[in-house]
């Protein structure tokens, strides 16, 4: 991590460090007992051809050369991927942020809509969720009914593979519970004699909103930002529900495609692969957030990390 | 320092915590030898819902009671998810004593070292008189291993809605063939643009397929050998018929319809709501989909197409019952299997929670009992009338099917012509065939 | 004057419109999980409405009752005891963890800090065999422990990864002040750093509880015994086509599973609303 201001001391203070040490030992342990093995097993299966039940051979890097070239549906899903990542986690955040200035208002009743704007997030992976999708957007769903009645005609939401992964993507964005929470403890931490301060200055709405609460609540954007990032890439839940990847493959998504090779067609080792590289891929793109956050985050402990 | 003194002190308990932890709890982990009348703890697991749930477990306290040494612990739960489950305890060496599977999961788990007891060597302790083994043999066996005995029969066939047929003058009968389907498809769509005769979902598009091949040419997808077991002309023709089912109108355009692809009839609104009128079903779906009708059901046989090779209908057994081969108590856990399957009072009990009893003797008790639904016993001897060649491993290999999938919809949603299609998958499904081997 | 009135007036008008038109959106699932729960499967399944046309009783009680062997008591209780002590768990060491993170330097901070994180890119679904095995070998399959105590150990990574943001939006001032007063670490960390994060830390016990509670997969794969399920695991049991599904039990049970994790948010809420802007920070 990269920081603004140049560090005032180089030298590692013994004290300071047998503390750090001692605070993070719990994270140590475990990882060393529950974390470590995972990875590295999977690291090795993806050098293998292990099938779950089979003793696995090694396959040296037969796994990485299909994948990139004989895979029918590699790249295709890893294209359905990348762009579903780039609407749905701006999408989120940005209704987010937005409900969550409105619900930091001062207003009666604002304890029951918190809550009701949660009820999504809440619903998470329900088997009612599928259900009830699929009659929003179905070609007589409500969806378009209203914009029939307002003179647009049918579209098909889900049915068309044009459309599908944007649908499916609403569903992401509409369970946005998680970081409109963040974003609410984030606009709490911000001190009113900022904002005081700004009004005696005669700031406007927009100026006060770009120079006050997006720098106060950038360490929370920078988190929500990576956090979403990685869990899209990682998407399972909403692509299985809701279309199982179709029509024409066009949600099948990388979590779709990785949980079909490991447990329906036993291609673990495959899986692995294909797992390690989605790994590298968000590796990179969490890499250049974080390099990218000190032109844009903005710590009270001044960027010291 | 101080507070440095009290984190060594919590950092050193946790370790403790953490390193004797397994010794804590893996005495709990393992119990029971087997022995004459020592305490022997069996598992038993299976999917389904709350009849089939009630039914085995009021099965499972009658045994515990005839046999008090013997305590019978259920592992149920839902379908979905039950293989990965399976899979895993099968990889930790954990899995339950006794196991249901599901046939389509037979050749992948045989390929993968058969982790169940060959049933050819408990024939001691099951009576297997009443089954007819050489159908157990060609969904679960290969030479001389048999996975399991399998429980359900399950037949393939048309269930349709009589209202709806009748009102668009469309007549049921055994002696459908495909042109038959087309020329009903044309009624329904000629007398109301708004409906369609049937509606295909995605695992029955590869049915019908698989079916349709039969019937022209006796093959299965991939022959044993992996080869493909059809011509380019053959496919073409398979394909240019789904073509003509979604021109006709004969089933609704791919846009509208795909969103109930992975579910049945009980769950589909166009079915409930009378869009359509037939669902190409297994015997099983049928009481989930009657209990969700609001109109009376029916079953007519799967088309045959006139000179047919082979009728092709589909006839399977809907699971096995297998013991786990690292089971501690193979010996309890066949005899169970045995009282589950034979025992008079046992299938007076399971009735046909798990479908038609494949065992000839339930049957017969659960058909003087009349307890078996009129349209799932209907299906079921349709479709015994015209049962085809059995599907084989490679053409029931998961990518094999998904790819199917994958081509139906690219024809489906003319992203593709049948021709086009039809290249390309042969192309695809024979890459795809050698990598399965 | 008045105008200025007129104006919030307006304001707060808008305000509410907004909230309700987008809150229906946010509620209508729920409403109709509700009705869902008194309807026939027929009419969840052939219609969205609400108001069920022909109403089964039954949905609640028989849902309640299970599919025989255990009821639904059981497996509420079942939650509570996988839930509260992971959340406990979880709030506590990543404190802990994230305040060593954010406060203190360290040699090779930067690299365990990326590990943290990137101990969160690997999908799940390649190391659940391999975790399973840990598990198996440590004798806790079957057992609460595979959640409890890896979140005694801080193993859920988000949390740390989120405490430390919002540890280092704390000014460092606060903590130098103290330590001149001759505090030591973790009475600062008790004393200063943990009124100040109580926001976020409501949002740990929030979001790590409604995740638990929800959690589908890790329990399948744990837990085997049906005396052991936790309500999410009871909710899918009796989901399968080849038998005829009580719909409308499933839709109650979903509903009633709902209401703890909608009770702790509404309760919680008012923490990280009043949260610390009143307790003038800057100094």
């Amino acid at each position: 991590m990269r920081h603004r201001r140049p560090t005032r001391q180089l030298k590692y203070r013994a004290d300071d460090q047998r503390a750090g040490y001692l605070y993070i030992l719990p994270w140590i342990i475990g990882f060393l007992a529950f974390q470590l093995y995972p990875f590295l097993a999977s690291f090795v299966y993806s050098f293998t051809d292990f099938s779950i039940l089979r003793p696995m051979k090694f396959v040296g890097l037969d796994n990485y050369k299909r994948m990139f070239t004989s895979d029918r549906l590699f790249w295709t899903s890893l294209k359905a991927t990348v762009l579903y990542v780039l609407m749905a986690v701006p999408g989120k955040l940005i209704f987010a942020l937005f409900i969550a200035m409105v619900l930091n208002m001062k207003l009666k009743f604002i304890n029951f809509f918190r809550t009701i704007y949660y009820l999504p997030s809440i619903l998470g992976g329900s088997v009612a969720i599928s259900i009830l999708w699929r009659f929003l957007f179905s070609r007589n769903g409500t969806v378009n009914s209203f914009l029939n009645s307002i003179g647009i005609g049918s579209l098909d939401w889900l049915g068309s593979p044009n459309l599908a992964l944007g649908t499916m993507g609403l569903l992401v964005v509409w369970q946005f519970g998680s970081s409109m929470v963040l974003f609410l403890a984030g606009l709490k931490n911000i001190p009113q004699e900022l904002y005081e301060a700004a009004r005696v200055d005669g700031a406007g709405r927009i100026k006060t909103f770009t120079k006050i609460t997006l720098p106060m609540l950038s360490p929370v954007i920078f988190f929500n930002l990576i956090m979403q990032m990685i869990n899209a890439f990682k998407e399972f839940n909403a692509p299985y529900l809701i279309t199982q990847g179709g029509p024409l493959n066009s949600t099948y998504l990388y979590g779709v495609m990785l949980y079909e090779n490991a447990f329906t067609y036993l291609k673990m080792g495959y899986a692995s692969a294909q797992s390690w590289v989605l790994f590298s891929i968000i590796m990179g793109f969490t890499a250049l957030t974080f390099k990218s956050s000190p032109y844009w985050t903005y710590y009270e402990d001044g960027g010291e990390f | 320092m101080k507070q440095h003194r009290i984190f060594s002190i919590l950092a050193v308990s946790l370790l403790v915590l953490v390193i004797s932890m397994p010794a804590i709890f893996a005495a709990g982990g393992k119990e029971a030898q087997p022995a004459a009348d020592k305490p022997i703890a069996l598992r038993f697991s299976w999917w389904g819902a709350d009849t089939r749930h009630q039914a085995t477990l009021e099965a499972i306290e009658l045994y515990q009671q005839r046999n008090p040494n013997i305590t019978i612990e259920g592992e149920y739960g839902a379908f979905s998810n039950f293989y990965q489950k399976l899979l895993t305890q099968l990889a930790g060496r954990t899995a339950p004593d006794i196991i249901t599977v599901d046939y389509k999961w037979v050749s992948d788990l045989m390929n993968q070292g058969a982790p169940f007891v060959n049933m050819n060597t408990l024939t001691g302790a099951i009576d297997q008189s009443g089954f007819d083994l050489t159908f157990a043999n060609i969904y679960g066996g290969k030479d001389d291993y048999l996975i399991g005995l399998p429980v359900g029969l399950n037949g393939m066939g048309y269930l349709y809605n009589t209202r709806f047929l009748e009102k668009y003058g469309v007549k049921s009968s055994d002696e459908w063939t495909w042109e038959t389907v087309i020329e009903m498809g044309k009624k329904v769509q000629a007398a109301d643009k708004t409906k369609y005769l049937m509606y295909n979902n995605a695992e029955h598009w590869v049915y019908l397929i698989k079916t349709m091949l039969k019937q022209i040419n006796g093959n299965t997808l991939l022959l044993d050998n992996y080869e493909l077991g059809f011509s380019r002309n053959e496919m073409l023709q398979i394909f240019a018929y789904i073509d003509t089912m979604v021109k006709t109108g004969t089933v609704p355009p791919f846009n509208e319809g795909v969103l109930y692809e992975t579910v049945y009839a009980d769950q589909n609104p166009n079915w409930l709501n009378e869009n359509f009128g037939i669902f190409p079903t297994s015997s099983s779906l049928i009481p989930g989909i009657a209990k969700a009708s609001n109109f009376t059901v029916a079953s007519m046989r799967y088309p045959v197409a006139k000179n047919a090779k082979d009728p092709g209908i589909l006839v399977t057994p809907s699971m096995f019952l297998t013991v786990y081969k690292q089971s501690p108590n193979k010996e309890a856990a066949a005899e169970f299997i045995n009282f589950f399957l034979n025992d008079e009072e046992a299938i007076r009990i399971l009735k046909d929670t798990r479908g038609i009893p494949t065992n000839s003797k339930a049957k017969n008790i659960l058909v003087a009992d009349n307890v078996i639904p009129q349209v799932v016993s209907d299906m079921v001897s349709q479709a015994l009338t015209g049962v085809g060649a059995a599907e084989n491993g490679p053409s029931l290999n998961p990518e094999v099917i998904a790819l199917t999938k994958d081509f139906v919809q690219q024809v489906g949603y003319a992203k593709m012509t049948p021709a086009q299609a039809t290249d390309a998958y042969m192309r695809e499904l024979s890459a795809l065939a050698k990598t399965i081997q | 004057m008045h105008m200025a009135r007129f104006k919030k007036t307006t304001k707060i008008t808008i305000s509410y419109i907004f909230l309700a038109i987008i809150g229906i959106l946010m509620v209508y699932p729920l409403l109709w999980m509700i009705s869902a729960s008194f309807k026939t499967n027929n009419e969840i399944f052939s219609s969205i409405g609400l108001l069920p046309k022909e109403i089964m009783w039954n949905g609640y009680a028989d849902g309640w009752r299970g599919s025989g062997q255990y009821s639904f008591s059981l497996y509420f209780s079942n939650t509570f005891m996988l839930v509260v002590p992971t959340v406990v768990f979880t709030v506590i060491s990543s404190l802990l963890v994230a305040y060593g993170f954010a406060r203190f330097r360290f040699r090779g901070k930067k690299v365990l800090f990326a590990l943290v994180i990137a101990s969160l890119m690997l999908p799940n679904e390649v190391v659940i065999i391999p975790r399973y095995m840990v598990f198996n070998s440590l004798g806790w399959l079957n057992t609460y422990l595979p959640f409890i105590i890896p979140a005694a150990f801080a193993t859920y990574s988000f949390f740390i990864f989120m405490l430390v943001q919002y540890v280092r939006s704390i000014p460092r001032e606060l903590d130098e002040s103290a330590r001149i007063d001759g505090c030591n670490s973790f009475r600062i960390l008790y004393e200063i750093i943990l009124p100040l994060t109580k926001p976020a830390i409501i949002s740990v016990i929030i979001f790590q509880f409604v995740w638990r509670w929800n959690d589908f997969l890790n329990a399948l794969i744990y837990i085997s015994s049906v005396r052991k399920y936790p309500v999410s695991l009871a909710l899918r049991m009796s989901l399968d086509v080849t038998d005829t599904i009580s719909w409308n039990q499933t839709m109650a049970m979903s509903v009633l599973s709902m209401l703890p994790p909608v009770l702790l948010f509404f309760m919680a809420q008012k923490y990280f609303v009043e949260g610390i802007s009143t307790t003038g920070l800057k100094g």
